[in-house]
């Protein structure tokens, strides 16, 4: 006997991504083959169940895409969330969805349909894993020796100093030593030292003895006993006071220090990891940070460069941001126009890391569509209050002009923009100069 | 005894690893003594692991859980009985009985998991396993 096959169900059964359709009860009345495939359930057991028992999504019960569209009356496209499959793995997916209408136009239920992003993911991760360590994206060349040099300098005890602007993940290369050192599965203890007056610091880093003071009424450990045997990050050491730093100076010669009030000293089995956005070295010349606590602290000195210096991460941070605020804010975007792009790449960011981060997260509130347009950028970015671009009146003025935006196009690497422009880096250097180009 | 389940309209939620309240019932002699509802906090899955076990729970029953969560409350000393679906009360009353059987209320696919966690089925193709041949 020759079967009736139903031209929907081989339609469906034929396409790489994985559909079903509900009921107005969230039943479930069609699965095909592809979604027994990306969940590992077999379409026999899952007509007639609830969608949620067979779909396992981690938007089920709190960001159902399906009940949205039932709701709004609008369809979703690609929201991004995870299944876990029937053997327990999470599986990374995009789900779209649309209301089902019988002939006359009532809605019958609706259909989802979902991308299995496996393997689009760990392609993902494999990409980012060359420029990425440890939570720290960059494909700069003076970022990529220092993420060469982290792992001996994890494993050493020795005191490091990590220089940087603010935004330039001063924290984040902190954590990655910890995390590399063997003292990864102790503590790690962040203390922003500007952000507490003098004496509060003080308690706050030693803690204090009952009686010493007249609200203390209870013993406090501080944040070096909370580091013990773990890994203490000191952030913004240059803000300290004369007092603290004699304190802090024999917290590191001596790996001993007193709780206010204590008869004792305690010992500090503590890796210290100290940063700062300001210059250590003017400060000590100015008198203002003492000299022999810059030599304690200054064993090994990593500085962060600013993000205005290492521009060709900025697509790499866009992408990872975007990716970011797609999952928490579970916003379909996925990119960013070429336009907004260069605005971004053209500003100097003296918030660095953190001020992108802000502005993508801004973009993600005004953006309505699945790609990043000038229009979503903070006003200060715009185009329309960038300098507007003046016509060059003469070969001179055309030829400054176009080696102007080689060179900022290549973050004035001049051996870079040599080569884009087809000439000698020494040619470059003399059109420059004859010009009235200069690098700063 | 301690039981939680994670809760959703009722019935037990479909995943755990992203539940939002957690209803706690205190068993005695077969009978259920008291029921509370937490909720969950929306952290990372050590985070909600440790929440979990600070409820002192002695049992957990829940619906798709991930390898990693099952691992970390497994590691926690929490019984588990994952894959579980259906309504509550009909759940809490047929485990205060002692009368739960997996075939009432497991999952569609439930069966399956055990063999398939041994490896992937012969045609490669992730989650069938024996069944491929039916």
């Amino acid at each position: 006997m020759i079967k009736d096959y139903d031209p929907t169900e081989v339609i469906l059964d034929s396409i790489a991504d994985g559909v079903f359709t509900v009921d107005s009860e969230w039943r479930i009345t069609s699965f095909n083959r592809a979604a027994e495939e990306i969940t590992g359930i077999l379409r026999k057991d899952a007509i007639g169940q609830r969608c949620s028992d067979i779909f396992h999504a981690s938007i089920c019960e709190s960001d159902c895409a399906l009940r949205e569209t039932f709701e709004t009356n609008r369809q979703i496209v690609n929201r991004s969330a995870f299944i876990i499959d029937a053997g327990g793995d999470k599986i990374p997916i995009s789900i779209s969805t649309a209301i089902l209408k019988d002939k006359a136009g009532n809605a019958i239920g609706g259909v989802e349909t979902f991308r299995d992003l496996s393997t689009i993911e760990e392609l993902r991760r494999e990409l980012e894993k060359k420029y990425s360590f440890h939570d720290i994206i960059s494909k700069n060349s003076d970022m990529l020796r220092i993420f060469d040099i982290l792992p001996s300098v994890a494993e050493s005890e020795s005191t490091v100093l990590i220089e940087g602007e603010t935004g330039t993940g001063k924290e984040l290369i902190a954590r990655a030593l910890h995390n590399l050192s063997h003292r990864k599965d102790r503590p790690f203890v962040a203390v922003n030292c500007g952000a507490l007056p003098d004496t509060l610091l003080e308690s706050e880093l030693f803690g204090y003895k009952a009686g010493a003071f007249t609200d203390a009424r209870t013993d406090k450990p501080g944040r070096f006993a909370l580091a013990d045997t773990g890994t203490i990050f000191l952030d913004e050491i240059a803000d300290i006071s004369p007092a603290l730093q004699v304190k802090l100076l024999r917290v590191i010669q001596e790996r001993t220090y007193e709780p206010l009030g204590a008869t004792e000293s305690v010992d500090a089995d503590v890796r210290i990891v100290v940063a700062t956005n300001k210059n250590l070295d003017k400060l000590v010349k100015s008198g203002s940070f003492r000299e022999d606590l810059f030599y304690r602290i200054n064993v090994i000195r990593i500085k962060l460069p600013p993000l205005r210096e290492r521009k060709e991460d900025i697509p790499l941070l866009i992408d990872h941001f975007i990716r970011r605020f797609s999952n928490l804010k579970k916003k379909p975007i996925t990119g960013i126009s070429p336009a907004a792009l260069a605005v971004l790449i053209n500003h100097d960011y003296p918030g660095n890391i953190r001020e992108l981060e802000n502005i993508i997260e801004h973009a993600f509130v005004l953006c309505r569509k699945t790609t990043i347009d000038t229009i979503d950028l903070p006003e200060n970015l715009k185009p329309e209050d960038v300098k507007p671009l003046t016509i060059p009146t003469s070969i001179d003025d055309l030829e400054k002009t176009y080696i102007l935006d080689a060179l900022k196009r290549h973050n004035w690497n001049r051996k870079e923009t040599a080569t884009e422009l087809g000439m000698h880096k020494t040619t470059l250097w003399r059109n420059m100069k004859k010009l009235g180009i200069h690098s700063s | 005894m301690k039981v939680a389940i994670p809760i959703w309209d009722g019935r037990v939620s479909p995943v755990m690893d992203t539940a939002c309240h957690l209803l706690i019932v205190e068993i005695a002699d077969n009978a259920e003594v008291s029921r509370i509802i937490v909720n969950i906090p929306q952290a990372d899955i050590s985070d909600r692991a440790r929440f979990i076990s600070e409820k002192n729970v002695d049992f957990l029953i829940c619906g798709a859980i991930s390898k990693q969560f099952e691992r970390m409350l497994a590691t926690s000393g929490i019984k588990l009985r994952p894959w579980f679906h259906g309504d509550i009360d009909e759940i809490i009353a047929a485990y205060s009985k002692g009368m739960l059987q997996d075939d009432d209320f497991l999952l569609p696919g439930g069966g399956r998991r055990r063999c398939q966690r041994r490896g992937r089925c012969r045609d490669g193709r992730r989650g069938f396993g024996r069944h491929r041949n039916l």
